[in-house]
């Protein structure tokens, strides 16, 4: 067999880079797209001037969505907003669950129209549990405003 | 009598002062190869070849290789320069006067032909010859030969051909930013204000006196906030415009007269949480502490207000005792 190529053929001194280049061009659009989702807030926050950065792996997340119109009771929802529905005490529940593998803050993300009430129903269940601090969620403030 | 040094060039060693008949000897008893290199003992002659040096090549007797086997071991000895001049006699045959006669000829005619530069081009062995400066001429010759073949020519032959485009810069560019969209995807950090727990308990002092303190009376130790429904503000029962310019000044003024550092926020029930969030960003802006009134639902009892523990970045609110 014979393994050397012929002398009179051209070498190929290029390494094909295009399924290179087509692999890195499909991760840069997932990070894309990853980041945004993540960073993107499924309820409208209010805007606050002031504020601390909470890391995303540090915090348990509780959302309080928009309330629709015409519901009696606010939702309250697990997660980034796209967990379950649950009950002030399965809220308490995970916390405390998320609490023993050292994550101690609670993050609400509520929306700016859900009352203000209802947040502090939520705050005061979930700091039932030892060691926790709650955080709501904010968001920076429109550039242009006063 | 000249006298020869001799380089064996397949063992690289150099054998001074042999006589051309010690020579003639080692040739023929295969101790001395016609490779080997000669050349004029104390000269700076070049060095050539025995094959072509004809005066070391003179025919030797057909006798010869039996009679001198052993002095052809002796060859490496630089001793025997002597024993050319003299007489050989009752050792050797008389081989040795044809043999000595021969170098006596040779001896004449080899100052010429030795500082021959025709010497120079004769073809030797290219191995050896490398260490000798004797043939210049050889070895860059064969140096320029080597460099052909060895040089990789970074031009194309024929006419360009208009190929892919270079990638490699912008593989360069995209793994830069698929590593910083991966460091920066790690660390979102969401931004959020800690607010004080609220308690779900009356604070012990109201549990104790038994009865629940007025705002009249908190108001006396909290810059009094309250929000109705609506979204209206009052600061200590004025109302101000909801607005975060507005809503400091009034709290420094109102912390400033009265030596008040603690905000207490009353909220209905059902007030917009983005009215509370602009309350506490206003105390936060000018480091008032918050405290935070336990709002009754809408369809319960008149509120009753417990102001919570304070958020641990704000200052410790010492709930007073009330006058008896």
């Amino acid at each position: 067999m014979l393994l050397r190529r012929d002398f009179n053929e051209e070498r190929d001194e290029h390494i094909d880079m295009t399924p290179m280049v087509d692999v890195v061009f499909q991760l840069m659009t997932f990070m894309l797209f990853s980041s945004q989702m993540t960073g993107g807030e499924l309820v409208d926050v209010p805007p606050a001037r002031h504020g601390v950065g909470v890391e995303e792996s540090s915090a348990t997340f509780l959302t309080l969505p928009k309330p629709m119109p015409g519901a009696t009771e606010p939702e309250l929802l697990l997660g980034h907003g796209g967990g379950p529905s649950v009950t002030l005490e399965q809220a308490s529940a995970a916390v405390a669950e998320a609490a023993k593998s050292g994550v101690r803050k609670v993050i609400l993300q509520a929306d700016g129209d859900v009352p203000h009430g209802r947040v502090l129903e939520v705050a005061a269940a979930v700091s039932q549990v030892e060691g926790v601090t709650v955080h709501v969620g904010v968001q920076e403030e429109p550039s242009g405003a006063p | 009598m000249a006298a020869w040094d001799v380089f064996h060039s397949d063992r690289l060693e150099l054998v001074r002062g042999l006589s051309a008949d010690q020579i003639a000897a080692g040739l023929a008893s295969g101790e001395i190869r016609d490779d080997d290199l000669a050349r004029p003992s104390g000269t700076n002659a070049p060095w050539a070849r025995i094959a072509d040096l004809p005066e070391l090549l003179a025919p030797p007797k057909p006798t010869e290789p039996e009679s001198r086997p052993d002095e052809s071991k002796t060859v490496e000895m630089p001793a025997p320069i002597p024993v050319r001049d003299w007489p050989v006699d009752e050792d050797d045959d008389d081989e040795g006067e044809e043999v000595e006669s021969a170098p006596a000829v040779s001896e004449g005619d080899r100052p010429a032909r030795g500082s021959s530069a025709s010497r120079v081009s004769l073809p030797v062995v290219p191995s050896s010859s490398r260490d000798y400066g004797g043939r210049p001429e050889f070895d860059e010759e064969d140096d320029e030969e080597e460099d052909d073949e060895a040089i990789v020519s970074l031009t194309r032959a024929g006419p360009a051909k208009v190929e892919e485009l270079d990638l490699a810069a912008m593989v360069d560019v995209a793994f830069q930013l698929v590593l910083f969209f991966l460091v920066t995807a790690t660390t979102i950090l969401y931004k959020t204000l800690e607010i004080p727990k609220p308690s779900t308990e009356p604070p012990p002092g109201a549990v104790a006196q038994g009865r629940q303190r007025t705002l009249d009376e908190l108001q006396e130790d909290f810059i009094l906030v309250e929000i109705d429904a609506e979204g209206n503000l009052q600061i200590d029962r004025e109302p101000v415009a909801s607005e975060m310019s507005v809503l400091v000044e009034r709290l420094r003024t109102a912390r400033e007269t009265t030596g008040r550092t603690t905000m207490l926020l009353s909220a209905e029930f059902t007030t917009p949480h983005r009215n509370a969030v602009l309350a506490y960003d206003a105390a936060n802006d000018i480091g008032l502490a918050i405290a935070i009134a336990k709002p009754a639902p809408s369809q319960g009892p008149p509120p009753a207000f417990a102001p919570g523990q304070p958020a641990a970045n704000a200052m410790t609110v010492n709930e007073p005792a009330p006058a008896s």
